[in-house]
């Protein structure tokens, strides 16, 4: 860094080290590598090599001309790269090179998670397509199309961008009219971002894309699969599992990249008024930081966890500091398309140099080259990390990762145990394509389509059948002709929801003009009246939020303090249908009625976060029936546990509920969301209230993921019991059981767990005690607890800073003084 | 005759079949008998089709000429099956795509089989199983696709023909009421005033005031639809019928003798403002409250 004391780079290198000297937990160097490139492919067609070559392009990084070998052989092939590796590139050159060679024009499908993604790239598919002369054979179909629009596609396009959820709701329903050439000469369907779909969103797609085969095999096509996945575990296998086909894996990332710096910075713990100890946020390390960055024009993304604490990040950034304003913006979902489409110019024209972000930018939303990424803690999985990681370094010589740690258990873990971050395994995505729930939800629409064989080679033994015959049992199916058509007069598609619970948005008008949208859940939360929401940098307070006519006023204030909302959740088992006994325990499945309720909200002062006053929300709740279980502890254990600590039985089920959490989908191959835990009070009998782990799905209605693990239970605890024998850790970690787990809210509780391996060693006993009935009592130790870290006074400039601003009021006042005398 | 038909068959233009005439080649077995009398470019074609047709004929095998002969010898389809032939037609709770069908009417070897919706409409599917022959007026973009929609079906078990556009080359054009107009075909006088409007409105008042008169009516009104099917038909075929008053006597009677007097009301008063000409933006497809 010494030979290049001049760049920006590193003269911000240098601010860093200095300004945070004592705070930086760790500096990893994550090596650099040079890149593999290949020459382009000998068939290349004339007009696709002159245009890569005229934009500078002459070679192919290695896994784009193995892509491209693949997928010229139809293999149904999945790229795995990490972000803005030239991946559009990667699929789409083989594919615009059988296009412009093929007799017939053919059709492409291009699904995209989101309608947000498909709109930006539409742009950058344009481009490519220009190139082959098949620009306006391209068009966007999802909800926001216009009609005419709609028409000119189904009658035109070859190239189609799409969601699942269209292709769901809109595109296989009417597959035999309106769709009918367009999928009778589909030849590629190309899936992007295929890892997110995962879970019951996953187990969903999985049957769309069933559907989708069987139209097409209708109408005599047989398309291929292009798929891009970023880094997970199990790339391979989630996709085979997706799609129920053999898959050729492109994995060898090809693309150069520099090395990069990843510093590990823990805020510093200081003295509050109150001479309480408290740590600082992230916030202490990441606005001096975007500042100075700012400054020296070096390109920064800085990701946070929700798009409220964007704001106000933004705003602590450029309070004070007017010549920032313009260079650092905000951008996270809820955006209006117009307003990312400015950002995204801004950014590439350098008029805006630091972005502040929300996940949203975790899907491959094209951002050209950053050097600097700060993340505001824990993102909460490792793909998230490494993904968010990865924004910077894709060009240039040198980048920059700087990871504040927040005041939580996990980020804490990560300060402390720097290697811990590069030798954790990255998640693996699960789903289940034949989950009996989502397979029942999926054949009407099949049926529907047209009518079903007694054996559909898509959809496989046993669930089929067994789905078939409780439909016809139902009347939704009928026999027609030794076939099984769909008898009801509705649509069934409308009824799939493949998201989950809610498929529509709040909107938020300010006077008439609409400034944003949110789901409903999330809005329960931030939108209730007198909260106060921050959009692009303003304050706005909600006046009104309507969730029966789906919109939200608000109008613009001039407050100092912003509202955080407190929720009340009671999960409850409403109809019991099946339990049994496991070595002393009760296990207890059936209906579960999960009831949240916003309560109240605080109204916490900017920058002091100070808690300066409460209000009431008057919100219904948010009640859903699901299915799920209860696991009450063996009695005689409680018992024996308590003797020595009552906490320790508290321990052991909010420890027991993290590790299943991590465990279980695995097992019932779901995502982690799709299954929620939960530790509340059960009344056995009269005054004598005992403690109950819950675990359920947080789907409505359930679609069979609590209920595999209560017929598997022994399996899950065995393999938590392996895990956390396994674990290298001493008294705890994020891996196994952390020391913390979340939702304990009893402060003695909390302090035993803090101080203890607590955590670890009761659930440990508590597994034991449900494998095989003895009583081992958990062996707690107390941490040693070193001695405080030395209480830091405030940095020197910020002193001169305090003092320079007093100075400037007192003179201020002076002068408005003399003015007055003369 | 249905052997007559030659247009169909690959290199056959007016010019051509004028020629054939000429040298008296006029049906598919003169084809076969006279071979030799046609050129050889066209003999290629011209014999196989011939017997391959002559085969189907033997098997009755109608969906084979109802998916080869041109519009302008279709005709002769009906001809030759006329005993064989069903007609049907639709009522829908609108005019949209995606609105639903409320009452079927079918005219099967000299019945008249009706279905309603909520009561027997699925059995309409086991009706068409026996059909050889389905005929419709504009079915073919109107009444198939909504048949197929309603019941989830890829396809009709049996060939289909379409008199609209069998009419359009016999010189008849417009819709079915014009064409009656034209061919003097008499409806009984409750059903001369009704048009597509009112069957959705009776349907409303069916399902809305359950009044069973209107839905009496609405059978009444599509098997009306259906008998006039049938003396077009007739009338196209060349087939001589049977007796009309005698037809409509196949019509379910309503009832209590009471007809539809709100209709019959609004009817009046829209023909006394604007005479025919009443604008269809007056109509309404809301149901009658109360």
């Amino acid at each position: 860094m010494a030979a290049s004391d001049s760049t920006p780079m590193a003269s911000f290198v240098e601010f860093m080290e200095h300004r945070f000297a004592a705070q930086i937990a760790s500096h990893t160097v994550l090596e650099a590598h040079s890149g593999e490139f290949e020459n382009l492919p000998d068939r290349l067609q004339p007009k696709l090599a002159h245009a890569l070559e005229s934009n500078g392009l002459h070679q192919l990084y290695s896994h784009q001309s193995e892509a491209f070998e693949s997928i010229c052989q139809n293999q149904d092939t999945v790229l795995v790269s990490s972000t803005a590796s030239g991946k559009t590139l990667s699929f789409l050159l083989p594919i615009l090179d059988a296009y412009l060679q093929a007799d017939a024009p053919f059709g492409v499908a291009l699904l995209y998670p989101t309608k947000a993604l498909s709109r930006d790239q539409e742009g950058t598919l344009g481009r490519l397509l220009e190139a082959a002369g098949a620009e306006p054979r391209l068009g966007t179909f999802d909800g926001d199309t216009p009609r005419e629009e709609r028409t000119r596609i189904q009658s035109q396009a070859d190239f189609m961008i799409t969601n699942p959820d269209m292709l769901h709701s809109g595109i296989l329903p009417n597959h035999n009219r309106r769709w009918r050439t367009f999928l009778s000469r589909l030849r590629y369907v190309v899936v992007d971002e295929v890892h997110t779909y995962r879970g019951a969103f996953g187990s969903h797609v999985a049957n769309v894309m069933r559907r989708l085969v069987r139209a097409c095999n209708i109408h005599g096509s047989q398309p291929t699969f292009v798929c891009s996945s970023a880094t997970i575990g199990n790339p391979k296998e989630h996709v085979e599992a997706l799609f129920q086909r053999p898959f050729h894996v492109v994995d060898r990332d090809g693309a150069p990249r520099p090395q990069r710096d990843l510093y590990l910075i823990n805020p510093p713990v200081v003295q509050s008024h109150g001479h309480a100890l408290y740590r600082k946020g992230p916030g202490s390390v990441s606005i001096p930081l975007i500042r100075k960055a700012t400054k020296l024009g070096v390109r920064t993304i800085c990701f946070c966890h929700s798009r409220q604490q964007v704001e106000r990040l933004r705003r602590a950034v450029v309070d004070g500091h007017g010549d920032l304003q313009d260079k650092v913006q905000p951008y996270r979902g809820g955006l209006l398309p117009s307003e990312r489409r400015t950002l995204e110019r801004d950014l590439a024209a350098g008029r805006v140099t630091t972005i502040i972000s929300t996940n949203a930018l975790e899907l491959g939303i094209d951002i050209g080259d950053l050097d600097l990424c700060i993340l505001s803690g824990h993102p909460g999985s490792m793909a998230s990390f490494w993904q968010q990681a990865g924004r910077v370094g894709r060009r240039g010589s040198q980048a920059l990762i700087i990871y504040a740690a927040r005041d939580t258990p996990i980020d804490q873990y990560f300060v402390n145990h720097p290697e811990f971050l590069q030798s954790t395994p990255i998640e693996r995505a699960w789903l289940n394509a034949d989950n009996p729930y989502i397979l029942l939800q999926h054949l009407p629409c099949a049926a529907h389509e047209h009518p079903l064989r007694e054996e559909e080679a898509v959809f496989p033994e046993p669930g089929y059948p067994a789905a078939l015959e409780v439909l016809r049992e139902d009347g939704s199916l009928r026999e027609y002709h030794g076939n099984y058509r769909y008898a009801l007069r509705d649509y069934p598609a409308r009824g799939v929801n493949l998201r989950g619970m809610t498929d529509y948005n709040i909107d938020i008008y300010c006077g008439t003009e609409v400034i944003g949208e949110l789901d409903p859940i999330g809005a329960r939360g931030t939108l209730y009246k007198d909260a106060i929401y921050q959009h692009l940098g303003r304050r706005y307070m909600s006046m009104e939020l309507d969730l029966e006519k789906k919109l939200c006023h608000v109008e613009p204030v001039d407050v100092d303090y912003y509202t955080e909302c407190v929720w009340e959740s009671r999960v409850a088992i409403t109809e019991s249908l099946e339990q049994y006994d496991l070595n002393g325990a009760t296990l207890d499945f059936g209906y579960i009625n999960v009831n949240r309720q916003p309560k109240l909200y605080k109204k916490i002062r900017e920058r002091s976060l100070e808690n300066i006053g409460y209000g009431p929300i008057t919100l219904d709740p948010f009640i859903y029936d699901t299915a799920g279980f209860a696991l009450h502890p063996p009695a005689e254990w409680c018992h024996k546990v308590e003797k020595s600590d009552k906490r320790h039985v508290g321990a052991a089920l909010y420890g027991l509920s993290y590790i299943l959490q991590q465990t279980a989908p695995a097992l019932c191959l779901c995502d982690k969301q799709n299954i929620e835990t939960d530790v509340s009070l059960v009344k056995l009998e009269q005054d004598n209230w005992k403690s109950a782990l819950y675990l359920f799905d947080t789907i409505e209605g359930g679609v069979g993921y609590a209920e595999k693990v209560f017929e598997i239970l022994t399996d899950v605890l065995k393999l938590c019991q392996t895990m956390i024998n396994d674990c290298g850790c001493r008294a705890g970690c994020p891996s196994c059981v952390t020391a913390l787990p979340p939702g304990v809210s009893d402060a003695e509780l909390e302090e035993l767990l803090v101080e203890s391996n607590a955590a670890v060693a009761c659930t440990s006993s508590l597994i034991t005690a449900l494998l095989t009935g003895e009583t081992v009592p958990p062996d707690v130790i107390e941490v040693e607890i070193e001695a405080r870290q030395r209480v830091v006074p405030p940095d020197p400039d910020e002193d001169q800073e305090t003092l320079e601003n007093r100075l400037q009021n007192a003179s201020r006042i002076l002068l408005s003084k003399r003015t007055r005398i003369h | 005759m249905i052997t007559e038909s030659l247009r169909h068959c690959m290199g056959i233009g007016p010019s051509r079949l004028t020629q054939l005439h000429d040298s008296g080649i006029r049906t598919w077995n003169d084809v076969i008998e006279k071979a030799s009398k046609i050129p050889e470019s066209l003999r290629a074609n011209l014999v196989p089709e011939a017997s391959s047709a002559l085969a189907a004929l033997e098997q009755n095998d109608i969906g084979y000429f109802v998916d080869r002969l041109c519009p302008q010898d279709q005709w002769r389809i009906l001809a030759e099956f006329f005993d064989r032939t069903s007609y049907f037609d639709i009522e829908t709770s609108g005019l949209e795509m995606d609105s639903l069908i409320t009452v079927i009417a079918c005219w099967h070897q000299g019945q008249l089989h009706t279905f309603v919706e909520h009561e027997n409409l699925d059995e309409f599917l086991d009706l068409l199983d026996e059909v050889s022959l389905l005929v419709s007026f504009n079915g073919a973009s109107f009444d198939v696709p909504r048949v197929l929609d309603t019941f989830h079906i890829p396809g009709l078990p049996c060939p289909h023909l379409d008199l609209r556009w069998l009419s359009y080359h016999a010189g008849l054009t417009g819709g079915l009421k014009t064409i009656e107009r034209t061919l003097q075909i008499n409806r009984p006088s409750d059903l001369c005033n009704t048009d597509g409007d009112v069957a959705v409105q009776l349907w409303g008042r069916w399902q809305d005031c359950k009044d069973p008169a209107a839905r009496d009516q609405l059978i009444r009104y599509c098997g009306a639809d259906v008998l006039s099917l049938i003396l077009l038909a007739q009338h196209l075929s060349g087939v001589d019928g049977c007796n009309t008053s005698e037809l409509w006597s196949h019509l379910p009677a309503v009832e209590q003798n009471n007809t539809d007097r709100r209709v019959q009301d609004r009817h009046a008063l829209t023909t006394n403002l604007f005479g025919s000409a009443s604008p269809s933006r007056l109509r309404t497809r809301r149901p009658f409250a109360g």
